[in-house]
Parts: C-alpha cells; structure tokens; sequence
C-alpha cells in the first residue's frame, strides 16, 4: 500500500511542485532491531520544475517504526504467558481424553465381566437342565422296567390284585414321564436351548402325521377325527417336527376335552399371506375366565375342577412357542359346553427351488440355533 | 462269529452282551434282565472300564450309557469305532439325553440305534434279540 498526497495552492497552480509518497518499502519489507521485526517505511518526495512537469525529480528516503524499548521486555513475559495458557489448555485436554480412556476401559472391562458372568450363567442352566433331566429320569428307568418285568409275568406269577395293583403304580409312572418331559421340553425352550431345524416344509404333512398319530386315541375314546387340507401345498418355513408336535398337542387337547362320540376336526386353509389351521371340538369348552390365561405358565383351564389331566399346564405355552419362534400367533375362540376352536396362523413360504431342499437333507436345511445343545 | 480263547465270556450259543451303565440299580436290572432272556452280560460302571473291556474282549452288542463317571459314553463310542474289532459290534445308546440333536449326535458317533430313558424294556430286549441274533447267524 502507498499513501501518496501533496499540498495543493489553489490561487497559483504552478506553485503546486511537490507531491509526498509513504509506502511498504519495496526492497525490503522489515528491517531488524535487536533481533526483532521492525517494519520498514519508504517515504518518496517528488519534486516538479516549475512550468514543466515532466521534469521530476525525486527524493527517497527509509523511515522505520521503532517500538519503545519496554515493549521488549514485555515481550517474553506475554511468550511465557501465551505458551504456559497453550500447554495448560493442551495438559487440561490431556488429561480429559486420558480419563475419556480409562472410563472406556473401565465400561470395558464391566461388559466384559457382565457377559462372562451371563455365559457362566447359560452354562449353569445347561447344566442345571442336564443335572435335572438325568437325576429326574434316571428312577423312571428301574422303576418302570422292573414293573414290565413282573406284569409280564418274567419274575414267576403274579396274582390278579397284584397285577392291578402294579398297573395302577406303571400308570402314573408313565404320568410322571409325561409330566417330567413336558417341564423338560419347556425348560428347554425357555432357556433357548431347542435347535430349530427351518426349512421349506408342507404343513399339510404335519396335520396329516398328527391326526395319524391320533387316530387310535381318538378311536378308543370313541371321537371322530376329521382332517380337510388344502389341495396345494401349503409351504411354509418351518421345523417339521415341532409344528407335527404343535399340531398333535393341540389334537390331543381337543380329544381330551371332547365328549364321547363327538367330533374333532383339523382343517387348513390359505387366507392373507397365511395358512391358518383350524382344530376344533366340540367338548365342554373353556370358561370366559379361564380364556385370557391359558398362555400362561402352569395353568390348566379346568384347574378347578381336579380332574386328573395329564401334564402340568404347560402344553399349550410350548405350543405357543413354537408357533411364535415360526412368525405365526395362537388364538383360541371357546363357549363352555359348546367347544372350542384353536387358531393357528403361519406365514407363506414360496416353495423351495429345488424339492430336495424339502426332504431330509440335512445339508440344504437353515439351521437357526439359539445356543449349542450340550446336554450331556 | 469271532471268538477269542482269551476271552472266558465268549460262548458261541449264548451271545455276549457289554453293559456299560454307571447307576447300579440301572445295571442290575438291566443285566438281571438280559441273563434271564438268555446272554451272558459283561458289566462295566464308568467308561473308562468299558473302554479298557473293548479293548480285550469281544462282544455280540453293547449297551451304553452317556453319562458316565470320567470317560463319557460318546468318548467310548468313538474310541471302539475307531479300533478295527468293534468297528461293526451293534452298540445301542440308552440315556436320558435323547432329544433329536442328541439322537443325531449319536448316530453320527457310530451308534446303532439309541433308546431314551426311561426305555421300555421289553422294546429294548426286543431289538438287541433282532440284532444279536442276526450277528450269530453270521
């Protein structure tokens, strides 16, 4: 930058012969005093002939800005103050990322211990569930096989009340089986210790291998047993073996609570997205009350009425579970002494690109496993 | 049939059964059981001793427990499969441990067949009659 300026004579204009220049001096910008930057001025005077202006001569001359001396003394000290505030900023700073990290650590090292303690916790409960399902079975096996031995007359004769007897004691042992398997399975459940094997399945086959299983049950209890499948396939992705197991509970169920010579009927139908089975009877229903807790644990619709049904109440919640862990939902419709209808709703699968895929081979299967079965 | 002069529980008409069962009520009903349906039962209470019996005698069909006191059932299993004698002996698993992935687990082990506790005896008795005896027939 140049400031230039002159002073000008308005009344005589041929007086006006000076014109004065300051500016950043071009050669060298800053000069140096005491080690320090000192800026450097030129200051240019021009210099007119008089009656001919071309002729111009020029003075320059270098003007430098001197600070005053204490300003060098004050120097260091505003040095030291600017670089003591920086390094305080920056050991301040320092130390906040240092306790940043040993707080991470420290959430680390809690995340650690929390999920080593739930992996020993999974471990105590898949080894409480062995411990149990080994120590709960094991009586069953003498009890039960030395029974069978006597009623089938191996260990010499037995008299017609003691075969009654014993009869009566292999029934409910075979009760308690029952009973001790129900809570197994559900233990196992509840403890994501079941493996599901999903693949593209027809339900249609697990209605039809359900109601043969049943068949004679039915037939014995003098029930009608109806099936109505679709004429496709019903796909859907799912383990066969447990919706055969979901199907046949809830055939059972409704033999159990049929009355003699009624009618129990399993159909499924396509409908939204869904197939939706359908087992229905005509037995002695379930009360209003009753309805909204037959999900729940331990819970028998007809608690009260202390009949001797098999199981623990914990059936249908297996049942429930299963149809969950398939993206389907369980609803139940009943009237006391009218019958009762169990929904079921299961999503569509496509059918699988190869039929292979739907057979036994294990290779193709999707296994989706929540924790490693190692009860043993 | 092979038989084995060392061995003083092999007769060629009474096929010989290995029971390896760690519960004594279990192995005693279950060895009564078998010595009245006419076999001679060999007993062995953990898997260890199993695993040693395997190794010197031989036998028409054992019957193993998984759950066992040191070497477990599986092990046993895996082991006499691997050694060239009892690499075809029918060896039925019994244990309470019988879900399909168990089942499965077995089978790929080498079991023959596996019955889940509590077995029905006569069901048991039944299929070790069909198996030993078609080993005699051999």
């Amino acid at each position: 930058m140049k400031v230039r300026a002159s002073i000008l004579e308005f009344l005589s204009a041929l007086k006006n012969r000076h014109t004065y220049a300051i500016g950043q001096n071009t050669d060298a910008m800053f000069g140096f005093l005491w080690g320090l930057p000192v800026p450097l001025f030129a200051l240019t005077i021009h210099v007119y002939a008089a009656h001919m202006p071309r002729n111009v001569a020029s003075f320059a001359t270098l003007l430098s800005l001197h600070p005053v001396y204490w300003v060098f003394l004050v120097h260091p000290f505003l040095f030291a103050l600017i670089f003591g505030a920086l390094g305080t900023m920056r050991q301040h700073r320092d130390e906040q990322i240092s306790h940043l990290m040993s707080d991470v650590k420290k959430r680390c090292e809690e995340l650690c211990d929390a999920n080593s303690r739930l992996q020993e916790t999974d471990r105590l409960k898949t080894e409480f569930l062995a411990n149990v399902t080994h120590e709960l079975k094991s009586p069953l096996v003498t009890a039960l096989g030395y029974t069978d031995r006597i009623l089938g007359r191996h260990l010499g004769d037995v008299t017609e009340r003691q075969v009654k007897a014993l009869e009566v004691g292999k029934r409910n042992l075979i009760r308690l089986r029952t009973l001790i398997d129900e809570i197994l399975d559900f233990s196992r459940l509840d403890a994501g210790k079941v493996k599901f094997e999903m693949a593209p399945v027809n339900l249609s086959d697990a209605v039809s291998v359900a109601v043969e299983n049943l068949t004679l049950k039915a037939a014995e209890q003098k029930i009608e047993l109806h099936k109505s499948l679709p004429a496709e396939t019903a796909w859907i992705f799912g383990d066969l073996q447990k919706l055969t197991q979901v199907v046949t509970n809830l055939i059972d169920n409704a033999i159990k609570f049929s009355h003699p010579n009624g009618v129990v009927s399993a159909k499924l139908t396509p409908g939204g997205g869904t197939w939706h089975l359908t087992i229905e009877d005509h037995g002695q229903g379930i009360s209003a009350a009753a309805l909204p807790k037959l999900f729940e644990r331990f819970v028998q619709a007809n608690g009260s009425l202390g009949r001797p049904y098999n199981g623990v109440g914990l059936g249908l919640v297996i049942v429930k579970k299963i149809v969950e862990q398939h993206g389907g939902q369980i609803w139940i419709e009943s009237t006391e002494n009218v019958g009762t209808k169990v929904h079921v709703q299961v999503p569509v699968a496509s059918a699988p690109a190869t039929p292979a895929a739907t057979g036994t081979n294990k290779d193709e299967r999707k296994e989706v496993a929540y924790a490693t079965d190692s009860a043993h | 049939m092979k038989t084995s002069t060392r061995c003083p529980l092999i007769d060629a008409t009474q096929p010989t059964i290995l029971l390896a069962e760690d519960d004594p009520d279990q192995s005693e009903m279950l060895s009564d059981v078998l010595k009245d349906e006419g076999y001679v039962v060999d007993t062995a209470f953990s898997g260890d001793v199993a695993n040693q019996k395997l190794q010197k005698n031989t036998y028409n069909l054992i019957v193993l427990d998984i759950r066992m006191p040191g070497m477990d059932g599986e092990t046993v299993l895996k082991r006499l499969r691997e050694r060239e004698r009892t690499a075809t002996v029918p060896v039925f698993v019994v244990s309470a441990f019988a879900t399909d992935s168990d089942r499965q687990r077995y089978a790929e082990s080498g079991a023959t067949a596996s019955f889940s506790k509590p077995y029905d005896i006569e069901e048991l008795i039944g299929h070790i009659a069909t198996f030993t005896k078609k080993r005699s027939a051999l």
